[in-house]
């Protein structure tokens, strides 16, 4: 046996090479067998997800058509667990080649499956531009079929990317055309198909609703999707846990915090229960920047520190850098100036490293707000400029009145009162073009701070302190108070504001750097 | 920081600037907070300005630094005014600083010396003293050290390894040894040298070797994965290097109990690292730098947590461009050695059989005393005479693509079907290993043919064990599956025969 003769040896290793190539298939089988036992829990799978993907690779290059075709239906099986376990990036590259599959063996109807995943798995990823092209294959292949459904879901697909591209001028009459078709083939479906697509296509209806400001609307159709979700499906299925997200950021615009709360709380629970670890940190996340938004900035950092530890631990790159510009922006309302812009440049570098570009804008907003209290005006109004170009193209209407109203103190900074006198009413005419109480706050905050005439300067921070005063905004009145504290020359008033500083937790923003003649804190929205 | 550079003068021009942290750029960079690319000199000022307060504040007088964090002025002016109801202390004098320099409300010497119920030229003095004070708490700084690691989490951490497998590595572990436990000797270690060559043995040994001496204030183990190993067996390049290295520095973070540095960008966790590093001793082997693209970004970027903390890299790639670190070549096994290690091996099959001098010598030639060749071809003996073994392996050296290559043909021909089949199922598993559970279920193998099978590769060294007690794991070397990939399966994917 040891002289192995060539020919002996060449023939063991043909029958090896038979074998293995014979038992790959039922080894996939297999596999698609074990995931489907214990798709309820995840846990038992994950930590298989190497073995998982080492197969599929070797199952790639299997030389029988039928073989490689089984790794679209390993692909179904396991979907979506890889994105809810954080393997964004593994599993799309797994899409992708499978796409490959699919196409190279004229698998038509589940090529369409896999362009519509991966559409709406490049919209998570932020990356609206590749989701486009996905999404308009799937419409090319829908058609072809002519399936109503598929069709329906390829065109819901484009709406979403070219939103998130800003390349839909009415958003909607766009959400209206698609309502429409919902209502034209609702009849035609199966009754649970029907329902799915409802629900699916109401929240992106709230999502359109809630960014224009028409709450009372966007409240009404996350009601009604919530009242389908909850008739119909399963008490932990993923979808009512969507439904209660986006209840609770309608909620959240509303100003309704403690129900924003509850529901974001009771989202987590279902994501927590089917494994879903992106989408818990997600809801947790948005958990946190509510509490930021009610003043409550201590719990908002532990809450967006934790979310953010679990997102590095499982390494969900998109959902991690939204947390970090969120922390980063907890920071900065606390006064840690250098913590802030840490995470903030990390939010940047992130959104630029998956491609989000409107996240990327933000965070690069954001930098400049805070290099305004680093007195790096030039930088500050270069970022805030880039910022202001992206939400007006966008229509982000408060979005551009914050902005103003920070580009108006870093044109003072910079010497230049006159651009800084027609930011800060650029900003204030926003807030009432809006109607806005919040844009309103800190637009005339802003507006004060940039008066020569100290009679106007006091008119401005008393109107800025009542309405924050009315509206409970105790940044924005801390802020307000330190102003009337110069203007009359009050220490009482000074101390109020510091008062107010301690319960929140910023004090550190009496240590920052003096950059301005007095001290001054940021003007931020939710303040 | 760099305490040393604090001089009762630099700290009262420091305190002057403080307010609007407008320090001078020559003190920043004295101080080793120059400007960087990413960052530039306002957040470096940033930087060090809260890093000064948060020194002095650590200073200040228990309840008048409560008040002071409470930043309500009547109480801090109460517990300020107490203060000075004492005799001359400390205290008093950083207190001043803080009231003169850091409080919202700015104070002249004269009104603070009404405060403070002394002359203004007694209080003048006061901040002298203040001054040399801090000057000489700053450069006397000792941080307090913490014991990060637990029993616990070691072994969460730490690899596991059979001690009786290191054979033939005195010299180099003492080599190594000795330029870890001299100060001065070397901050950054290379160990080099072809696969199977026993370099993260030894690396392995050193970490336990030293972790037993305490040497170390703590001590990380990471091993720098490979991403993908093509069908070819090499191993791909890193698509997003930027994994590599931010994995490679979050898992350091994580195991040096720095979680407040989660979120932060790699370079912020690297400066982070660096503080932490420079002010203790840690030793830090990354093990299995294997791919030249991660090597040449990965460790200038590591070099930079070095001294006083050590640094171990295990690299199949020459590091020795690299001026600031020490290479060592891992060396084969010598001759004795090689008989230690085959006697070693023997005695762990159950073979009670001893080679003769002259076939030790022959098999030592041929495999050049590579520790893995040794084990993968004494596994082979006790099936066939030693001499057909040692003939065919000298004609196989010379005939096959390489020594291993031969070897492994040898040691598959010994193996039964349920061992070839078990083998090859271990293809389609995670590099890192897996439980019999799934190898069993996905290969189709009954529990008794899973155990057959195995025994059969742990007689002939073809199989690796990982995972804990209650979960073993297992996986097969990487050469192995470039032997399976490329000889046994060569042409599969095509149908050939």
């Amino acid at each position: 046996m040891l002289n192995t003769p060539s020919s002996t040896w060449n023939k063991d290793k043909a029958e090896w090479r038979a074998l293995y190539s014979d038992t790959l298939p039922q080894q996939i089988d297999r596999t698609i067998l074990r995931i489907k036992k214990n798709k309820k829990n995840p846990e038992i799978l994950l930590r298989h997800f190497d073995s998982m993907l080492q197969l599929f690779e070797q199952a790639l290059s299997h030389p029988t058509p039928a073989t490689q075709l089984k790794l679209i239906d390993f692909v179904q099986a396991l979907h979506p667990l890889p994105v809810w376990w954080g393997k964004w990036s593994e599993w799309m590259r797994v899409l992708d080649k499978t796409s490959f599959v699919a196409q190279k063996n004229n698998k038509t109807k589940r090529e369409l499956w896999l362009y519509l995943t991966q559409s709406e798995l490049s919209i998570t990823g932020g990356d609206a531009k590749k989701a486009l092209i996905f999404a308009e294959k799937a419409l090319h292949l829908a058609m072809l079929f002519q399936n109503q459904e598929m069709i329906f879901q390829a065109e819901m697909a484009i709406f979403e990317a070219k939103k998130d591209l800003g390349q839909i001028g009415d958003r909607i009459s766009a959400i209206s055309a698609l309502e429409k078709a919902l209502n034209k083939m609702r009849n035609l479906l199966p009754e649970k198909a029907s329902q799915i697509l409802e629900v699916k296509f109401l929240l992106k209806k709230t999502d359109v609703l809630r960014r224009i400001k028409r709450k009372e609307e966007a409240a009404l159709t996350v009601q009604k999707a919530h009242r389908i979700a909850s008739k119909n499906f399963d008490e932990n299925n993923p979808l009512l846990a969507q439904v209660y997200n986006r209840r609770g950021a309608t909620y959240w615009t509303a100003e309704k915090n403690s129900l924003a709360i509850a529901d974001f709380e009771k989202a987590t629970d279902i994501f927590k229960s089917c494994g879903d670890k992106t989408s818990q940190l997600y809801s947790i996340g948005y958990t946190g920047l509510v509490s930021w938004s009610a003043g409550e900035y201590r719990k908002a950092e532990r809450i967006l520190q934790s979310s953010i530890n679990i997102a590095e631990d499982i390494k969900a790159l998109q959902w991690q850098a939204i947390q970090i510009g969120n922390l980063g922006l907890v920071y900065y309302t606390r006064g840690k100036l250098s913590q802030a812009i840490a995470f903030m440049k990390q939010y940047y570098m992130l959104s630029d490293l998956i491609n989000n570009n409107a996240e990327k804008m933000r965070a690069s907003g954001n930098i400049g707000y805070a290099q305004v209290f680093l007195g790096n005006f030039e930088d500050a109004r270069q970022r805030l400029l880039k910022d202001i170009a992206f939400t007006e193209e966008m229509k982000f209407d408060t979005g551009s009145g914050t902005t103003y109203a920070n580009m108006a103190w870093a044109m003072d900074g910079l010497g230049d009162s006159d651009s800084a006198l027609e930011y800060a009413e650029k900003s204030l005419f926003m807030a009432e073009k809006t109607n806005s109480h919040l844009l309103k706050i800190v637009a005339l905050r802003s507006l004060s701070e940039v008066q020569t005439d100290q009679n106007t300067k006091t008119r401005y921070a008393e109107e800025a302190y009542n309405l924050a005063k009315k509206h409970s905004r105790r940044f924005n009145i801390a802020g307000a108070l330190l102003t009337l504290a110069e203007c009359h020359e009050d220490e009482k008033l000074q101390k109020k504001a510091i008062h107010i500083l301690e319960e929140v937790g910023s004090t550190a923003w009496l240590k920052v750097p003096l950059i301005f003649k007095s001290l001054r804190l940021p003007l931020l929205y939710w303040g | 920081m760099n305490l040393n550079k604090f001089t009762p003068k630099l700290i009262e021009r420091l305190l002057k600037n403080w307010q609007k942290g407008n320090f001078d750029l020559d003190d920043l960079t004295l101080l080793g907070f120059a400007p960087t690319k990413e960052n530039p000199i306002e957040e470096q000022r940033l930087i060090f300005r809260e890093k000064f307060y948060e020194h002095i504040n650590e200073n200040l007088p228990h309840p008048f630094s409560e008040a002071v964090a409470s930043q309500n002025h009547a109480r801090i002016l109460l517990q300020y005014e107490k203060l000075f109801q004492e005799s001359p202390s400390n205290a008093q004098y950083f207190a001043i600083i803080y009231y003169r320099y850091l409080g919202i409300k700015k104070y002249g010497v004269r009104e603070l010396g009404e405060i403070s119920g002394v002359s203004e030229r007694t209080l003048r003095r006061y901040i002298l003293r203040a001054f040399d004070m801090l000057s000489l708490q700053l450069q006397s700084k000792k941080l307090t050290k913490k014991k990060i690691f637990t029993e616990d989490n070691i072994k969460d951490y730490f690899p596991n390894f059979a001690e009786n497998q290191v054979v033939g590595t005195e010299e180099t572990l003492t080599k190594i040894i000795f330029w870890l436990e001299t100060k001065k000797a070397y901050h950054a270690i290379s160990i080099e040298g072809l696969g199977g060559i026993g370099k993260t043995l030894i690396a392995k040994h050193l970490l336990k070797d030293q972790y037993k001496k305490a040497n170390f204030e703590n001590y990380a183990w990471v091993s720098a994965r490979q991403t993908e190993l093509a069908p070819s067996g090499e191993i791909a390049t890193v698509d997003n290097f930027a994994n590599t290295l931010d994995d490679v520095v979050a898992r350091l973070a994580h195991q040096l109990g720095q979680n407040h540095l989660a979120g932060l960008s790699t370079q912020d966790k690297i400066q982070g690292l660096k503080t932490l590093t420079a002010e203790e001793e840690f030793l830090i082997i990354i093990d299995n730098l294997e791919t030249v693209d991660d090597v040449d970004k990965l460790v200038p970027e590591l070099l930079k947590l070095a001294n006083p903390t050590k640094i171990i890299f295990t690299s199949r790639k020459s590091l020795d461009h690299y001026p600031d670190l020490q290479t060592l070549r891992t060396p084969e096994l010598s001759r004795k050695n090689s008989q230690l290690l085959v006697g070693g091996e023997m005695a762990r099959a159950g073979n009670a059989l001893t080679l003769s001098d002259e076939s030790m010598d022959a098999l030592y030639q041929i495999t050049g005393g590579f520790p893995l060749a040794l084990k993968l071809a004494t596994a082979q003996f006790g099936f066939f005479s030693a001499k057909d073994i040692l003939h065919q392996l000298r004609s196989g050296k010379e005939n096959s693509k390489n020594l291993y290559t031969y070897i492994y043909r040898q040691a598959w021909i010994l193996l039964d079907d349920m061992a070839k089949k078990l083998l090859l199922t271990m293809l389609n598993i995670s590099p890192d290993g897996e439980d019999q559970e799934w190898i069993c279920d996905i290969g189709n193998l009954q529990k008794d043919d899973f155990r057959k099978g195995l025994e059969k590769l742990k007689e002939l060294s073809l199989i690796e064990f990982s995972g804990t007690i209650e979960r073993p794991l297992y996986r097969i070397h990487r050469l192995t599956t470039t032997f399976l990939q490329t000889d046994i399966l060569e042409g599969w994917e095509d149908n050939k025969s």
